[in-house]
Parts: structure tokens; C-alpha cells; sequence
């Protein structure tokens, strides 16, 4: 009887679970009307890739966010629909089942709301939820899938769950630093192992950049937006309202870092070293800048070892569900 | 913890930090390791497998981290089943049902803390949910191996608890009992059927069930035992008895005077919770830290209580720290030097306004634990700092000296900065020398005599004063050198037992 009940408890199959890399949880949190299942990534996927998803059919979602740039882009700023510039960088959608809020300003409070903006918004995908619909129900094919996902016609709603289940299957980890912080005390250079002790040290890294996926998933002004006595970009402070806020963006993930120059919200480094630069000079001036960015007197020796640590966090990037 | 029928309790023998066995019908005591008298090892958290024939355990290991550790309960033999510094903290809690598997709660060096599967036999380690800091009390395997249920912090609290049920796949998750009360210490009933918990929602600490099916509450909780307050659930047995540790007695602030005599407990809205109390500079006020929520027979969480002598009124700021270890009031009696660690793993000592919650921190330091580094003013720039070499650091420009290569375990500055530490067991002033050899866990300057905390009382120039009630915590004299406040009091851990209805 107690055998048979630790069967049942047993896990899923293997073959029906997500593979997560080494460094990241089991647990991949998923809201309860959306949990993780294979016909919904699947459907996702589909989705991710199409350009049907844009008013002229040239952009899909991997326009901008690419496997192959660790699902970013290598422009300074995402480029939409037309070559219209979009104003920030294409974040890299890494780890984001973990996210607490969405874009760099947070204006998404769940990945099924932010994966209907970049179609919705005029410079990027410039498509209504009308013609998306009517897209979606012309094809043949869609129409089966999605009936077969969510046991109805394609909708809106229905499509955002889609994508967003698909995007909690974007996990990147499997790193060397990964391995290090598992027991491994060969899989980190000296060099590298003294990047990591500056990285939670001296150049208080880790005041932001922390956790399995090093981020804090908060809002820091270090200073980026703000040029010749203003801000370019007024950042989080136009959701919160909260005029401490002025000039400060979402931590980014730093899974990846250094195969996804340039770098910050606005793409303005070029590369890891530049921004190193950037922070060892205490970020810019600013009435709001984050208490924690002061000028760090680093060495070169040490910004050298930072980037070479850096670099540790590029490892393996699975996404969609395993066949 | 107790074992599944109940035959025997696993435990670190007090005497000599060894793993232990006590047998509940004779109650005799047998050790499962053999801890060398003068090794800093010592035997932790253990938790019995299922057919009570091994018990996996924490071992703090001659590196100064923990091992975990499997021993076997009929012959002693043991193994290092997980050993890995960057995971510095283990904490055994559960074995799956079919032994195959030790649920294991990792503390990370960056303050993360992990729910985390161990294979008993070895070989890759799956965490199944990493938490910032706030790691959970208890946690506990469904029978049927399917849930693991545990507590921990509600979402932006740092103080209340409520209660969590994960999917042994990693699957899923949801919370079993939310609420403004402290919802801690779950535990599964033998059946399956319902998960025990420890909650305040009445006022006292009780003990309360809710059933659960399928991973949910399947109803509203219920209070089965009332009024046990200080108790932490060690386990219950196949048949259904709850084993829990209770606590008696109480710490808290002392004072007494430099010429002996008997120790007064300061009066306090927050009684029984208070520890590290250091007067302000000129006298008018005492600082100390108070405990917020339930005992944890460990760390709790703490808020700075702030006592004006002058109208006995007690306020409190609570800077956003993980842990806060021991205070010192700034030359001008408006900020306060905290040793402790934020939620960021950054261990060290931080700066908290003595007015508001702000906190920024000074300085922190890879190789501190969570109790961060012990500091002191030498001036209103310039600070002591201890930890592993005393130094001098300017707190404007960062720039820091060493003093002595010597770990510095306290410090004390004296109003004419004179500077004493602990190292190993010496008492040393800088220029002076060793000043005191044997046991010392505190200091602090009376004018220009030193008062050393050692066990059951403080030493002033050779002169003991004898405390029953010290606990050896830090120690603070009044800047008039006419009374020392400590830390102390004496509590009582019993282990009861109780059928469960």
C-alpha cells in the first residue's frame, strides 16, 4: 500500500518535465491558470517565431529577441516594424519565469501581459488584438492547435498564455560558475575565482546582481539617462509615480552577459569593459542616483578579473520543451 | 529529531559536540562520532531516515563550514555525503519516504537559501527552490513523498511567516495558510491528511492542523493544543506523537553595578526579548535589539529598541538588515554602528540613523557570516574594525590600515581610544599587549579599566563579578563607569511529546 502511494507520488514522467540547467530551481514558477505544460510551449514557440505576429509580417518576437544573441539583439536599441527605432535595448529574455515584473521600467506585472505589448505597441509588431484574432483564426492550422491547447478558437488571452508559457521555457545556466558554485573548484580560473571575490566584494556587484539569477529584479538609477543635466529617458519613474524612481531601470539578469554587447537599457556600451568603467567611475551624477553606485578605485588588474568572471556566466541556453 | 516509531531522538550530545542517539525508553545517551576534545568540529541539524537505521546530519567541518553527513545508526560508520563551501550551511530535515533522498535546506555563501534534494547515495544535487535569505524553519515530506511543505516569510515581510506546499517535481506550488500571524514549524501527520503548524493568531503560540488534499487546504485550520507558546516541533512519529522542544526561562537586558552586587533587569515593553544593549555617550539612552515574532532557537529577526532614560519611553527602528548582531552609538549619539548582514549576502557592519530606518552599509567582508563583523568608533571618520585583522578605517574615503594581523573577534574603543580586541582566547590593547589569557567573549571599556565577559561573570582588572545571568553577549558600561548592561538570563530546553488527537 505505502509503495503504491510513492509511485503515485512519484514525478512526472521524465520526458513530460522541463530540463532545467544546473543553477536554477526545479520549481519554475508558472501562475495556476497557465501552468507549464507541452501544448502550450509548443503553441508558443510556434508563435515566437512568426511574423504573421506584425502588421506587414516582417518581425516577429526572435527579431529582437534571438536565440542565437541569447535572445537579444546586437543594436543598441530594438529596431520595430518599418526601422523604427524603439527607444531601449531588447532586453534578454533569460530566466523570466522568475521575473517580478516585466520591461525595463516594470510596466508588466506578469509575462502573459508583456508578451501582447511589443505586438500591440506602433513600433514594434503595430498590430491590433482585432487583426492578431483574425490572423490567427484564418489559418488552419492554428485554429487546430489552439483548439487542441485551450479547447477553443484562437483568443487573445489564450495566445498570451501561450507565449508567455513558452518564454518560462528560455532558461539559461549551466555555467562555469554554475558548476563552481555547485562544489566544482576546478571549473573557475584563479583568475576568474578572483573576479567572483571582487564581483561580491569590493565592486559590490552583488548589491544588484545576486541570486541564481543574478538579478534583484529592482529599479536602480546608476546614472545611464542622464546627460548634460538631464534624463533622457525618465525610466521607472513614470509607472511608480515615485519621483525617486526618476532614471532608474530594471537589473538585468547577467546570465549571458558576454555574448550580448552592447549593453545597459540604451545599448550605450559597447562592451563589458566599458561598462566596468562605467561603474569603477560611480556611474554619473545625478540627483537620483542609487546609494549603492560609488566610484569603486578598482585596478586594472581587478576590472580585468571581473571581466574574465563575467565571461563564467555563459553556459547553456534550453528553451521550448524537451522532445 | 525523532525517529519514525519513536524508538530514539537524534541529537548533538551537549557535552561533547558529538552526533548522538538518545534511547527514548532508557534514556541513555550513544554517540555515533568521536569529536576530538580540542577540534572545532562539531555534530548539528540531523534527521533519521525512514527505516531508522541512518542518520543524516550537519558536521562543521575543520574548514569552518558544515558537511552534511551520513552515520549509521547501528555501527557509527560515517560518510561526507555533500561537502561544498560555496553551500557553507546545511541543514537536514527530511528523507523521502523511500530513503533514497535527504531534503536539505543550503544556506549559500551569497545568502541564499535552498530547498534542495540530496541523493543518500551520492551524485548530483537538485535544488528545487532557492529563497533570498529568509530560509524556512521547518520543512517536511509528505508520506507519499509527493509535497514537501515549509514555511517562510510572506511576500515583503520580514517578520511573519506563512506556510508553503511544493511539489517534490518542482512542478507546482501554493500556499497552505496565509494571514497577518506567524505561521511556522509545518509538519505532516503520519496519514497524510493534514500538515501540523505552530501559529500566534490567538496570541499564544499553538499548535494547529489544517487537512489537505492534493496539495491544498481542504478546510479551515483548527487549534488542537493552546498555550504551549516557546516550542519548536522536532517531528512526529508513525503513530502519531508530536515531539517538540520547549523553552523556559528568558533573556534579556541586565545591568549592574562596576562594584558588583546584584544584576537589575531593565524594564521593557518587549521583556524576555531584548539582547546587546549599549548606552548612548551621554547616558540619556540604551540601544538594544529586540526579537520580532517567534523564537527560532537560532536567529530571529530584530529591530533596534532605542530607551530614553529621561521620559522611559522605548521606540524602535527596524533598518532593512537580514541579521543584526551588535550595536555601537556613533561619537554624536546619531547613528549606530550594526554588525550583521543585509538581504543582499553582503556580511559586514552597516550604519543606522538612530531616528529612522534608513541603513547604508560600511563595509562588509567575504569571509564574516551572517553575524557580520564586530566594530567600534574611534572618531567621528574613523572606525575599528575586527573580523579576520584589526583595522582602521576612515569612513569617508575608505582607506583602511591594519592595526594587527590578528583575527579580532570584539573591539572596544575607550573614550580616551584606547583599543582593545579578542583574538583566540587573549584580550589585547593595542600598545600595551595581551592584557588577559582564557576564555573572553565580550569587552568593553570603564574609563580606562577593561571589563572582559567570561563564563558566569565579567572581569574588571582581576576582579571578578560574578553573574549567574551572564549569557556571554556583548557588554556596555555607562560613560559615568558606575554600571555594565549585558545580556543574559537563563533558559530551560526541555523535549516533550504529545498524542496527537
Amino acid at each position: 500500500m505505502k509503495l503504491a502511494a510513492i509511485l503515485l507520488g512519484c514525478m512526472l514522467p521524465a520526458a513530460d518535465r522541463l530540463v532545467v540547467p544546473l543553477g536554477l530551481d526545479t520549481y519554475v514558477p508558472a501562475p495556476q491558470d497557465n501552468l507549464l505544460r507541452r501544448a502550450a510551449v509548443e503553441l508558443g514557440r510556434e508563435l515566437f517565431f512568426d511574423k504573421r505576429l506584425s502588421r506587414d509580417a516582417t518581425i516577429s518576437c526572435a527579431t529582437c529577441h534571438d536565440p542565437a544573441r541569447a535572445f537579444s539583439d546586437d543594436k543598441p536599441v530594438a529596431v520595430g516594424i518599418r526601422g523604427q527605432r524603439v527607444g531601449r535595448r531588447s532586453p534578454a529574455i533569460l530566466n523570466r519565469a522568475w521575473g517580478k515584473s516585466f520591461f525595463w521600467d516594470g510596466r508588466a506585472e506578469t509575462l502573459e501581459q508583456q508578451v501582447l505589448q511589443p505586438i500591440l505597441n506602433s513600433k514594434e509588431m503595430d498590430l491590433s488584438l482585432e487583426d492578431l484574432s483574425r490572423r490567427l483564426r484564418s489559418d488552419a492550422g492554428y485554429l487546430a492547435r489552439f483548439q487542441s491547447t485551450f479547447e477553443r478558437e484562437p483568443k487573445t488571452e489564450d495566445l498570451a498564455r501561450a507565449l508567455a508559457a513558452y518564454v518560462r521555457t528560455i532558461l539559461a545556466g549551466d555555467s562555469p560558475y554554475d558548476r563552481y558554485v555547485a562544489g566544482d573548484r576546478n571549473a573557475l580560473s584563479a583568475q576568474q575565482q578572483f573576479g567572483l571575490r571582487l564581483f561580491r566584494g569590493k565592486a559590490n556587484c552583488t548589491a544588484c546582481h545576486l541570486g541564481p539569477n543574478l538579478t534583484d529584479e529592482g529599479f536602480h538609477n546608476t546614472g545611464t539617462a542622464y546627460r548634460e543635466g538631464s534624463f533622457s529617458d525618465s525610466g521607472r519613474v513614470v509607472i511608480s509615480n515615485h519621483e525617486a524612481d526618476r532614471g532608474a531601470f530594471k537589473t538585468p539578469t547577467l546570465r549571458e552577459a558576454a555574448r550580448r554587447a552592447p549593453y545597459m537599457h540604451d545599448g550605450s556600451l559597447a562592451t563589458l569593459a566599458d561598462v566596468i568603467e562605467f561603474y569603477d567611475r560611480g556611474g554619473r551624477d545625478n540627483p537620483f542616483l542609487d546609494g549603492e553606485i560609488r566610484p569603486l578605485k578598482l585596478t586594472a588588474e581587478e576590472k580585468q578579473a571581473l571581466v574574465a568572471f563575467i565571461a563564467t556566466l555563459s553556459g547553456v541556453i534550453r528553451e521550448g520543451w524537451p522532445q | 529529531m525523532p525517529s519514525p516509531e519513536g524508538r530514539f531522538l537524534s541529537c548533538m550530545d551537549p557535552d561533547t559536540g558529538d552526533l548522538a542517539i538518545r534511547d527514548l525508553a532508557s534514556g541513555k545517551l550513544r554517540r555515533l562520532t568521536s569529536r576530538a576534545p580540542d577540534s572545532k568540529e562539531f555534530a548539528y541539524f540531523s534527521a533519521v531516515s525512514p527505516d531508522s537505521r541512518q542518520i543524516a546530519y550537519a558536521w562543521f567541518n575543520e574548514s569552518g563550514f558544515y558537511d552534511l553527513r551520513v552515520a549509521s545508526v547501528e555501527t557509527g560508520e560515517n560518510r561526507v555525503l555533500y561537502r561544498n563551501e560555496e553551500s557553507g550551511f546545511v541543514q537536514p530535515s527530511d528523507w523521502t519516504p523511500d530513503g533514497r533522498h535527504i531534503l536539505t535546506l543550503f544556506f549559500r555563501k551569497d545568502n541564499i537559501s535552498q530547498i534542495a534534494l540530496v541523493p543518500a547515495a551520492g551524485g548530483p544535487v537538485r535544488v528545487l527552490k532557492s529563497l533570498p535569505w529568509v530560509y524556512p524553519k521547518k520543512m517536511d515530506i509528505s508520506p507519499d513523498g509527493r509535497w514537501i511543505v515549509y514555511d517562510s516569510f510572506a511576500a515583503g515581510s520580514q517578520s511573519q511567516r506563512d506556510i508553503y506546499i511544493l511539489a517534490m517535481d518542482g512542478s507546482r506550488e501554493s500556499t497552505l495558510i496565509a494571514g497577518p500571524a506567524e505561521d511556522v514549524f509545518p509538519l505532516w501527520t503520519p496519514d497524510g491528511k493534514a500538515v501540523v503548524f505552530s501559529s500566534n493568531r490567538l496570541g499564544t503560540s499553538d499548535i494547529w492542523v489544517v487537512a489537505v488534499e492534493d496539495g491544498k487546504a481542504a478546510g479551515q485550520p483548527r487549534v488542537i493544543k493552546r498555550g504551549l507558546d516557546r516550542f519548536l516541533p522536532m517531528g512526529i512519529t508513525s503513530n502519531g506523537t508530536l515531539y517538540f522542544a520547549q523553552r523556559s526561562g528568558a533573556r534579556d537586558v541586565f545591568t549592574v553595578s562596576t562594584a558588583g552586587g546584584a544584576p537589575e533587569r531593565l524594564s521593557s515593553r518587549f521583556a524576555g526579548a531584548n539582547a546587546a544593549p549599549v548606552w548612548s555617550h551621554d547616558g540619556e539612552r540604551m540601544a538594544y535589539l529586540t526579537r520580532e515574532g517567534a523564537e527560532n532557537f537560532g536567529t530571529e529577526a530584530r529591530v533596534i529598541t532605542i530607551r530614553s532614560f529621561k521620559s522611559g519611553v522605548e521606540r524602535q527602528v527596524a533598518p532593512k538588515l537580514a541579521h543584526m548582531e551588535q550595536l555601537r552609538w556613533s561619537p554624536d549619539n546619531q547613528w549606530l554602528l550594526v554588525s550583521g548582514s543585509d538581504g543582499k549576502g553582503r556580511s559586514g557592519i552597516f550604519l543606522a540613523s538612530a531616528s529612522s530606518d534608513a541603513v547604508r552599509p560600511v563595509v562588509w567582508d567575504q569571509e564574516a557570516t551572517f553575524r557580520g563583523i564586530p566594530g567600534d568608533w574611534l572618531d567621528s571618520d574613523r572606525l575599528i574594525l575586527g573580523g579576520s585583522q584589526l583595522r582602521e578605517r576612515n569612513r569617508t574615503s575608505g582607506e583602511e590600515r591594519i592595526l594587527d594581523p590578528r583575527p579580532a573577534a570584539a573591539v572596544a574603543v575607550s573614550s580616551s581610544k584606547r583599543i582593545a580586541f579578542i583574538s583566540a582566547n587573549e584580550v589585547i590593547v593595542l600598545g600595551k599587549g595581551v592584557v588577559h589569557k582564557g576564555e573572553a567573549t565580550a569587552i568593553a571599556w570603564a574609563g580606562d579599566e577593561l571589563v572582559i565577559g567570561a563564563t558566569e561573570g565579567l572581569l574588571i582588572s582581576g576582579r571578578k563579578i560574578p553573574l549567574r545571568e551572564y549569557d556571554q553577549g556583548s557588554i556596555s558600561v555607562h560613560p559615568d563607569g558606575k554600571r555594565i548592561a549585558f545580556s543574559g538570563g537563563r533558559v530551560r530546553n526541555e523535549i516533550w511529546s504529545m498524542k496527537l488527537p
